[in-house]
């Protein structure tokens, strides 16, 4: 355990060093702070669109709007900068060379793989923790109360969502030797998981992606039984995830 | 028990075999230097004795211990430096030697110790604080030494590990490995054969993955180096170099000023005075004449063959 921690220290404070937490910090915080801002002045930025002749009404701005866009945002700009940012978790300790230190010590590959996992769950769990209440704080006080228990469920979830993107890029990143190629392999998982569960019909109910359509029955309902069965697949590819990066990493060389 | 013990070993790239059923043997607290020529898979065998690269076929042993690739069993052993050493550029050279002393679980006041030591011998105190990725090549080769030497190995391989040295900095990392062989077990491979001379008791000789010979250093100048003759001229001796060439007893000749080196085939032609019978017709003083020792180099060439 000793040794997991050491290694899951090193990872945080090479994402504190080398900016990673600096980025994704300002951009959640920027989809957190946004969000009700957006949400607030979209209505009146429309208005002055309007022409002589030509009447725009709209509805008055609520809090559902600032969470509509809350989740737009962070299911688009902050997934998409995050699965850059984790790319390279593994990928460039192998093309940095910094591994082949590191794995003629005592360390296990199995340890290896999982202080990647748990320091960047650590951290991006941190960061999306501070956004959410942020955002929540900005938008009571822009619009109304509505209850915080089922907010904080509904961020659990999209948390949920997030950490399972995670978990495919780190997963691409031990199995590909380019950050890119890894990044690009995260982001096409994001893209899939809202496809392929929606072009069947049976395969519906189980999708990841009902995450973000159902969070307004949350917000208003609390918890939502439908949702059992996409938080079981989430769980799933989260710890495939994590095996299959272990069984690949065991058996890879580092290279020259 | 051996410290290192290769058996069989080789390691296949698709078509390209980089190491051929090779076996050697390391004894305990002996300095063994690894030679071969460049692409000879001196670093591919290395590299799987410390669990980096996978065998195609063979077992290896540290101090007993099978090495099993993905596992860390054998690491507590080893210290190992690999050759141009990486190591994480926004840590400083003091956090990175603690981030080493925490994997191996040190105390607090063996860590603050071991690292004082360290840092010290690799001459780093002052730069300690600094971010690596400020270093240069011979500072990371240095901190490289000091993390391969932080958990007291018993046996320590080192890949070309003063290759990126200057000749201070050579001269400072061979004391250190001098003085590690009372106590432990080194395996260095370097093309600095100057290097072997003066600090292995052993070499083992590998060309195109292949074994060429594994012996004491002393035992293998004895039976494979050419006796050199070394004669100094009072004058230029160019117009007698081709002369001497042709001299059945002379297997190479080389000329630096006024002084010849010359390459013998065997130990007879000094016995019988051939080389100095045969300088004294030519018409140049001879100041001096004399036999030198064979070195590495010498060994080296004549092993893997380098022409007249």
């Amino acid at each position: 355990m000793k040794t997991l921690f050491t290694l899951i220290r090193k990872d945080l404070l090479e994402q504190w060093r080398t900016k990673k937490i600096l980025i994704l910090s300002i951009v959640f915080l920027f989809v957190a702070v946004s969000s009700p801002i957006i949400a607030k002045i979209t209505p009146e930025l429309l208005k002055t669109l309007s022409v002589p002749g030509m009447t725009i009404t709209l509805p008055k701005a609520t809090y559902m709007d600032s969470l509509d866009q809350f989740i737009k945002n962070v299911s688009q700009i902050a997934l998409l900068v995050l699965v850059f940012v984790v790319a390279g978790a593994v990928s460039d300790e192998k093309n940095r060379k910094t591994l082949e230190i590191l794995l003629t010590k005592p360390v296990s590959r199995t340890l290896f793989i999982l202080s990647k996992f748990k320091a960047y769950f650590i951290s991006i769990t941190a960061i999306f923790a501070v956004s959410s209440v942020l955002f929540y704080l900005y938008t009571v006080s822009t619009f109304v109360s509505f209850n915080f228990w089922n907010f904080a469920l509904m961020a659990g979830n999209i948390l949920l969502y997030i950490l399972m993107i995670v978990a495919v890029t780190i997963m691409a990143s031990t199995i590909v030797g380019n950050s890119l190629a890894a990044g690009g392999i995260g982001f096409i998982s994001y893209i899939l998981f809202g496809t392929i569960f929606s072009l069947f019909e049976p395969l519906q109910k189980y999708s990841p992606n009902k995450i973000f359509s159902a969070y307004k029955d949350i917000i208003i309902k609390g918890w939502n039984g439908d949702l059992l069965l996409p938080i079981v697949v989430i769980l799933s590819v989260i710890i495939v995830s994590v095996l299959v990066s272990i069984f690949v990493f065991q058996r890879q060389e580092v290279e020259r | 028990m051996s410290a290192i013990s290769v058996r069989n070993l080789t390691k296949k790239f698709k078509l390209f075999t980089a190491v051929d059923d090779l076996s050697f043997e390391v004894e305990k607290h002996h300095v063994v230097g690894f030679l071969g020529p460049n692409g000879a898979g001196k670093t591919t065998t290395l590299r799987m004795l410390v669990g980096l690269s996978k065998p195609t076929n063979g077992n290896m042993e540290i101090a007993g211990t099978p090495i099993v690739f993905g596992k860390s069993d054998t690491n507590i052993k080893i210290g190992y430096l690999p050759e141009l050493p990486s190591m994480y550029g926004w840590m400083s050279g003091h956090e990175y030697l603690e981030f080493i002393a925490d994997i191996f679980k040190f105390s607090e006041s063996k860590k603050k110790t071991k690292i004082t030591e360290l840092l010290k011998l690799v001459d780093l105190t002052d730069a300690k604080d600094k971010r690596i990725s400020t270093y240069s090549g011979g500072m990371k080769q240095r901190l490289g030494i000091a993390q391969a030497l932080l958990n007291d190995p018993e046996v320590i391989i080192l890949d070309e590990p003063v290759s990126a040295l200057d000749p201070m900095g050579r001269k400072e990392v061979l004391s250190v490995i001098e003085k590690l062989k009372k106590n432990r077990t080194v395996l260095f491979s370097t093309h600095i054969l100057s290097d072997v001379d003066r600090i292995c008791d052993d070499v083992v000789i590998i060309n195109n993955g292949k074994l060429v010979v594994s012996s004491p250093l002393s035992e293998l100048k004895a039976k494979y180096a050419s006796p050199i003759l070394e004669v100094e001229f009072i004058s230029d001796p160019t117009k007698i170099l081709a002369t001497v060439r042709k001299e059945k007893w002379a297997k190479k000749v080389e000329q630096n000023g006024n002084k010849l080196r010359i390459w013998l085939f065997d130990n007879s032609a000094v016995k019988s005075n051939a080389p100095l019978n045969f300088l004294l017709t030519q018409k140049i003083v001879v100041l001096k004449y004399g036999l030198t020792l064979p070195e590495t180099e010498d060994l080296f060439i004549n092993l893997l063959g380098e022409e007249k």
